[in-house]
């Protein structure tokens, strides 16, 4: 069903990344203000396209949606205790590489309760470290790490600086060849050669 | 959930985040990278009018939220070897979680300068233009320089311990604050010759100061603690 709708019973086809479609009820899906702003009064024509994500993150921030649908609207985060134990169930059975999916998913969906759930999990999660061990979990590279890959660069840059100079020096011997005159190429190679004699004699 | 890159989060996310944890979490946070620094300083939200109080006794900069919390860093004098490190203001201290207190423990040599650091650190950090409050004894005075320079006399100075007389004079003639609040004066210590205008004089309760000082001094708030009350009681004070 892709046709405008008002009434909560009337699904939408989503597509994932994978080609896959699946419903989503019109309820869960009008969580989603980038939804509502480019679907829900003209409609869709076929599937809704959300391809840049995988249907298990899809499936799992609509299954966040349709649960939330009676739900009063988002007013502030929620003390840690105030998560109902479905809520922690939900974002407990979630890996690392889901969570970050579901985040991104929901901020492109523009679903603001659940990014808002997300973003204060995330700050949960760094309360009462040091530092380093925030360095750890937000997986900065350390300081040591730093210096390693400014000193790589370094490297980098003077080696690059040398293959340059090189360049430039080549250039610009084959430019002088080319460009001095004959008498004047003439008189160059001399005075070089009686630098190269007059040093070559005080050794 | 061992790790996760926040900062490949997209940013209006990552503004969300920051915006959200708590003060104490902000400090340590901002400690990670220069990166994290900027990103804190830049989407921390503004109209949270936080304040900033020196405290020259205790050797903390305490950070007052609106709801009347208090965030610290203390500065202790040394080192510690088993403390990270961290780059504070261009100077590369250890710090460690306080045991005392909801803070941070910070370890400097001169603890003048750690004091100094850690003001423009987290000034800097959270948007306060200036310290609010400024608590200074005998040896933590230079503070009044710093704060004379960044500020003029736009604070309110708190005077508790003791000083001398000499000190006394040097501290209104050269610091003469907005609000000050005095307890270690000499007793009768002529204010009001020194110090002839003010907007707010906090006399505490264990300092005497003489009315004719008072009536002399051009004062827009005067609040007299208790023995002075007491003492203004058989001595009605009567406004000229």
């Amino acid at each position: 069903m892709t046709s405008p709708a008002s009434s909560s019973e009337v699904k939408y086809l989503i597509e994932s990344s994978e080609g896959n479609t699946f419903d989503v009820s019109g309820a869960a899906l009008r969580q989603s203000n980038t939804f509502n702003a480019m679907f829900l009064n003209i409609g869709a024509d076929g599937p809704i396209p959300f391809t840049d994500y995988n249907e298990a993150t899809l499936k799992k921030v609509f299954e966040y949606c349709e649960h939330s649908v009676n739900e009063e609207n988002y007013s502030g985060p929620k003390h840690q205790d105030d998560l109902s134990k479905w809520d922690l169930n939900f974002f407990n059975e979630m890996d690392q590489k889901m969570f970050i999916d579901v985040i991104n998913a929901s901020n492109f969906l523009d679903i603001e309760r659940l990014t808002s759930y997300c973003c204060e999990r995330i700050a949960r999660m760094l309360r009462g470290k040091n530092t380093q061990e925030m360095i750890k979990v937000i997986t900065l590279p350390t300081a040591e790490e730093l210096e390693a890959k400014q000193k790589v660069e370094e490297k980098k840059a003077a080696a690059a600086k040398k293959v340059a100079e090189k360049a430039a020096e080549t250039a610009e011997k084959t430019e002088t060849l080319e460009e001095l005159p004959v008498q004047q190429l003439v008189q160059t190679t001399r005075n070089k050669l009686t630098r190269k004699y007059l040093s070559f004699s005080n050794e | 959930m061992s790790a996760l890159p926040i900062l490949e989060l997209p940013i209006l996310v990552l503004m969300k985040i920051l915006r959200i944890i708590d003060v104490e979490t902000v400090i340590p946070i901002s400690l990670c990278s220069r990166k994290m620094y900027h990103l804190v300083k830049t989407f921390r939200d503004k109209s949270d009018t936080l304040r900033l109080k020196m405290d020259g006794i205790d050797l903390r900069v305490q950070l007052a939220t609106p709801d009347g919390n208090y965030h610290e860093v203390e500065v202790v004098a040394g080192t510690s070897e088993t403390a990270e490190r961290v780059k504070i203001d261009g100077h590369l201290v250890p710090i460690d979680r306080s045991r005392k207190h909801h803070g941070w423990n910070t370890y400097w040599d001169d603890k003048v300068k750690g004091m100094q650091s850690i003001m423009e650190y987290l000034s800097d950090l959270f948007g306060i233009k200036n310290v609010t409050t400024i608590i200074v004894t005998r040896g933590t005075m230079r503070l009044l320089d710093i704060l004379k320079e960044r500020q003029e006399n736009d604070y309110e100075l708190v005077i508790y311990h003791q000083l001398s007389e000499k000190e006394s004079h040097f501290i209104l003639e050269n610091h003469p604050a907005k609000v000050l609040r005095i307890e270690g004066f000499s007793h009768n210590f002529p204010i009001a010759k020194h110090l002839k205008s003010i907007d707010s004089l906090i006399v505490g309760s264990k300092l005497s100061i003489t009315l004719d000082d008072l009536l002399d001094m051009d004062c827009v708030e005067l609040v007299l603690m208790e023995t002075i009350s007491d003492w203004l009681e058989h001595r009605p004070y009567k406004p000229r």
